[in-house]
């Protein structure tokens, strides 16, 4: 079982702070799990394009494999405000 | 050091973590949580991060700057947990021997801060409903690495 776990908005779409993924093999991407969780969880769908995943300390890319041993964490937008070129509307 | 505290900022003491006799000059940014966002009237905040890679998104953020801008010092702290309005929710210092340097050095540090930090605001209106604000995805989202692939490589 790996542990995903949620941030932000995502967790008010998921309803939970974390849930298990029950993997298939230990040789699994990134992308594979989000599949799965697309249809474990149909509301995080619209959300996942925009979303990035970390493990650790590092964001992990979507062909990468997932270590089992430590969560997955799903990190939505980060909303510190707006970006460069647009600070002077903040 | 930690970057990320559930404490309130205090200008201060990052301005005493980084003194330096070699600089004439030094720029302090202040994120502050204001009382209205979009037109709707806010109460307060609550911040959240993801501890693990935001210190790390912190430490090395204040490196590249140092080392892109030539700047001597560069402290970064970021809040979490609820804030109230006129509290600081992240602070910026920066210290060099003339103040252009510090400008734009800060800038920069508060600018990419916003593209990087796995941080996200709450807000809680006037009217007793809440929200989160919508960001910036990070590098490896499909969204950002679809952008970047249509851009090729720049």
């Amino acid at each position: 079982m790996l542990d995903v776990q949620f941030y932000g908005v995502l967790q008010q779409v998921a309803g939970t702070r974390s849930l298990q993924v029950d993997l298939k093999d230990d040789d699994i991407t990134v992308d594979q799990v989000l599949t799965q969780l697309r249809q474990d969880v149909p509301a995080l769908s619209a959300h996942l394009p925009r979303v990035a995943c970390a493990q650790g300390e590092s964001l992990v890319r979507r062909s990468d494999a997932v270590d089992p041993r430590q969560p997955l964490v799903l990190l939505p937008p980060v909303s510190g405000g707006r970006g460069p070129g647009q600070w002077r509307n903040t | 050091m930690q970057r990320i505290t559930e404490a309130p900022l205090d200008v201060n003491t990052l301005l005493a973590e980084t003194e330096n006799d070699t600089c004439g000059a030094f720029v302090v940014f202040g994120g502050v949580v204001r009382n209205h966002h979009q037109g709707r009237g806010v109460a307060g905040m609550s911040y959240t991060a993801y501890g693990p890679m935001a210190e790390k998104v912190l430490e090395e953020l204040e490196q590249e700057t140092i080392q892109r801008f030539g700047v001597a010092e560069c402290r970064i702290m970021h809040r979490i947990g609820k804030l109230e309005i006129g509290e600081a929710s992240v602070l910026v210092a920066v210290r060099s021997a003339h103040r252009a340097d510090s400008f734009e050095a800060g800038q920069y540090a508060i600018d990419t801060l916003k593209e990087r930090l796995p941080v996200w605001k709450e807000d809680f209106y006037t009217d007793g409903s809440s929200g989160y604000q919508d960001g910036v995805p990070l590098e490896t989202s499909e969204a950002t690495e679809t952008e970047r692939g249509g851009r090729g490589h720049e």
